[in-house]
């Protein structure tokens, strides 16, 4: 297989997956923030996406200079699992909001926002809201979460890595492939965020009550997964 | 722009049924058709015997794993994969090419990812000279 078809194959195959797969893991959480958006942008997708390649990049970098999936993994497992229960119980907290159940009120009220204030404080400078660079550490941090599209592409780019000339070879080698496929899969989520952007007003505030209760469920979901 | 608004939430509405539709297609798909826990997966056809083992048994995803393909009464061929997928979820390409250890014997290394939605059920497609020509399934734990 030549080199320019490998990308290309890493990038369909992001695609593809998009569409099937990382909607199921990433879905509730995208509709969830775009749902908290105020605006109709597209830097707050753009970030949170380029953080989520950031990750599968630097995962990467590290397989194919490795030439071992198995080896990185047995090393991120534990960071794994504690960022799928912190992402269960912010998208909790997160429906919790949106529903207006959360059980601290006072601290939502005139925010404009979904986040309770610990949470905010944590992601981004502004107490007020969540800023636009808050969702690119979002991005990466999220990036890890198990996935097993990510992990059928890690293998491949450890087999890549495992036929590379030297370590630095294999170490781009590996950063390419999983850029090209973080790409891929980066029109489905921007094309989920932007359409819940792209709702009125009174269309967000209907959907809100399925959507908080999706998220609820999606969230708790996250955490018996991770335990 | 006004009257634009119902437009693009109808727009909105279509967008996200597609994509919710297109994400649970294929929810129901086939049911395992071989204990690969208990032993090679053994298969006759027109064109010969092809039998599929994986080990170390019990398999179990995200260990190491070795791929051993038997062929009986087939012609030599030039090349032998095992393609794994997961029915009803796509979940990339994972080829695992295997190389001859013996008259009709193939064997290579692989791994069978994780998948986090707790489904077990893997097709497991012998892919001989670019051409499918047996799949089996079964689950893993």
């Amino acid at each position: 297989m030549s080199v320019n078809s490998i990308y290309l194959l890493m990038f369909t195959s992001g695609l593809l997956s998009g569409f099937s797969h990382c909607l199921g893991m990433c879905g509730p959480l995208v509709t969830s923030y775009s749902l908290g958006l105020k605006e109709r942008a597209l830097l707050p997708h753009m970030l949170y996406n380029l953080g989520r390649v950031t990750t599968y990049i630097l995962l990467g970098g590290v397989v194919g200079m490795t030439g071992s999936f198995l080896g990185v993994m047995a090393g991120v497992q534990g960071l794994q699992r504690l960022i799928m229960i912190l992402a269960g119980v912010l998208i909790v907290l997160m429906g919790l909001g949106l529903a207006g159940w959360f059980p601290f009120p006072g601290r939502l009220e005139g925010r404009g926002t979904l986040f309770p204030g610990f949470i905010e404080r944590a992601l981004g400078p502004s107490p007020g809201r969540l800023t636009a660079g808050s969702f690119y550490p979002l991005g990466v941090l999220l990036g890890f979460i198990p996935c097993g599209v990510v992990y059928t592409a890690l293998i491949a780019t450890a087999r890549a890595g495992m036929e590379a000339e030297n370590h630095l070879f294999g170490f781009l080698k590996g950063l390419l492939m999983m850029l090209s496929f973080g790409l891929g899969t980066m029109p489905t989520l921007l094309l989920l965020g932007g359409t819940v952007g792209i709702m009125g007003v009174r269309m967000r505030s209907r959907l809100q009550r399925l959507s908080a209760l999706v998220m609820i469920a999606a969230g708790v979901i996250f955490v018996a997964r991770a335990v | 722009m006004e009257p634009l608004k119902p437009l693009f939430m109808k727009r909105g509405v279509l967008i996200m049924v597609f994509i919710l539709v297109s994400c649970s297609a294929g929810e129901t798909g086939p049911s395992p058709d071989c204990d690969i826990d208990a032993g090679p997966c053994i298969r006759s056809g027109r064109d010969g015997m092809i039998a599929l083992e994986i080990g170390p048994r019990p398999v179990t995803a995200m260990r190491p794993l070795y791929f051993r393909v038997m062929l009986e009464n087939h012609r030599r061929p030039r090349s032998v994969m095992v393609e794994l997928s997961m029915p009803g979820m796509s979940m990339g390409s994972n080829r695992i090419t295997l190389s001859t250890s013996g008259e009709g014997l193939y064997e290579g290394l692989g791994v069978i990812p994780l998948c986090p939605s707790g489904r077990r059920l893997w097709r497991a497609g012998i892919v001989i000279d670019g051409r499918v020509v047996e799949v089996f399934h079964f689950d893993v734990r």
